[in-house]
C-alpha cells in the first residue's frame, strides 16, 4: 500500500538532488536552470500528494499557478542566458564576475 | 499493481533526476530531466490528477524543455564539460546535502504521514478536469487572470531581453533627425 509517506520522502529526495546539484554546478547555467525545475517538480508532486490525501482539491490549483510561474521563470533566465552568450561568448559561471560580488 | 508502479516510477525519476546533475554532456541531461519529468508524471497519474499530469507532459516536456533544448543546441560551446568540480567547498557541500536529506527522511516517516490518513472516497464519477474547472473559475478566478497577466508580462520581457534591434536593414533615426542642426549639414566656405 502506497502512503502519503512514501510520496513525501520520494519528493524531498528530488528537492536534494535538485539542490546539491545548485551546490555542485560551478560551469553551467543550463544545469542550475535546470535544477530550479527539478526542485518545483518536487514541490508539485508534495502538493498533488497532500490534496490526494487530504481530498482537498485546491492544491492541485497551487500547482496550476506554480506551473504558471515556472514556465515564465524558464522562458525570461533562457533569454537572459542567451544575451549573455551574445554579449560574452560563454556561460561559464567562472567568468560572471563583474559585479565584483 | 499499485506497489509495483510506484517504486518503478520514483526509481526512474530519481536516476534520470541524478543523471541530470553528474552528466557531462549538457544535451544528455536535458533528455534525462525530460525522462524525470515524464515518471513523475507517471506518479502524478497514480495520484489521480490526471490533467495536471499530462499538463506537466504536454505543456512542460512539449514547450519549456523543448525551450531548453533549443538553448542549449544553439549556444554550443563546450558541450563535453571536464572535471565536474571537486573543490573546497565539496566536503561542506556533501555535509549540506546528505544531513539535509536525513533531516527530512527522517521527518516524513511512515509514523507521521502514514496509515492513519485515510484516502477520501471519490463519490460517484467526477471527473478531474471538472472539478478543477470548477474550482478554478468560480473560487480562484482573480488569480487564474493575474497568472494571464503574468504570462503576458513574461513573454514581453523575454522578446524585450534578446530583441536586439533591425540589423541588416536601412532605418531611420528620428530622434537624430529632429535633433540635427544646420552646422552639422551646411559647411561654408569662404
Amino acid at each position: 500500500m502506497v502512503v502519503l509517506s512514501n510520496y513525501l520522502m520520494f519528493s524531498s529526495i528530488l528537492f536534494v538532488i535538485g539542490l546539491t546539484g545548485i551546490f555542485i554546478n560551478r560551469k553551467n547555467v543550463i544545469i542550475l536552470l535546470m535544477c530550479i525545475e527539478l526542485i518545483l517538480l518536487a514541490v508539485n508532486t508534495n502538493f498533488i500528494a497532500f490534496s490526494r490525501f487530504l481530498g482537498d482539491y485546491t492544491g492541485q490549483i497551487f500547482v496550476f499557478f506554480i506551473l504558471s510561474v515556472a514556465a515564465v521563470e524558464a522562458a525570461i533566465g533562457l533569454a537572459i542566458l542567451v544575451i549573455i552568450f551574445r554579449n560574452r561568448g560563454t556561460i561559464s559561471i567562472r567568468k560572471m564576475n563583474n559585479l565584483k560580488g | 499493481m499499485q506497489n509495483i508502479a510506484f517504486y518503478i516510477f520514483a526509481s526512474i525519476s530519481i536516476f534520470s533526476s541524478i543523471l541530470v546533475v553528474l552528466s557531462k554532456n549538457t544535451i544528455k541531461s536535458v533528455l534525462f530531466l525530460i525522462l524525470s519529468f515524464v515518471s513523475t508524471a507517471g506518479l502524478w497519474l497514480l495520484l489521480e490528477a490526471e490533467f495536471l499530469a499530462i499538463i506537466l507532459i504536454l505543456v512542460y516536456v512539449g514547450a519549456v524543455l523543448v525551450l531548453f533544448l533549443f538553448v542549449v543546441m544553439m549556444i554550443d560551446q563546450e558541450f563535453e564539460i571536464k572535471n565536474i568540480g571537486i573543490s573546497k567547498y565539496s566536503p561542506i557541500i556533501i555535509f549540506t546535502s546528505i544531513f539535509m536529506l536525513i533531516m527530512l527522511l527522517s521527518l516524513m516517516n511512515p509514523y507521521t504521514y502514514g496509515a492513519d490518513i485515510i484516502i477520501p472516497e471519490i463519490k460517484g464519477s467526477i471527473s478531474n478536469v471538472k472539478v478543477l474547472g470548477t474550482l478554478l473559475y468560480n473560487n480562484h478566478l482573480f488569480v487564474f487572470e493575474i497568472a494571464g497577466i503574468l504570462l503576458l508580462v513574461g513573454m514581453i520581457a523575454a522578446i524585450a531581453i534578446s530583441f536586439r534591434g533591425q540589423q541588416d536593414r536601412l532605418n531611420q533615426d528620428i530622434s537624430e533627425q529632429v535633433n540635427v542642426t544646420a552646422k552639422d549639414r551646411l559647411k561654408l566656405i569662404k
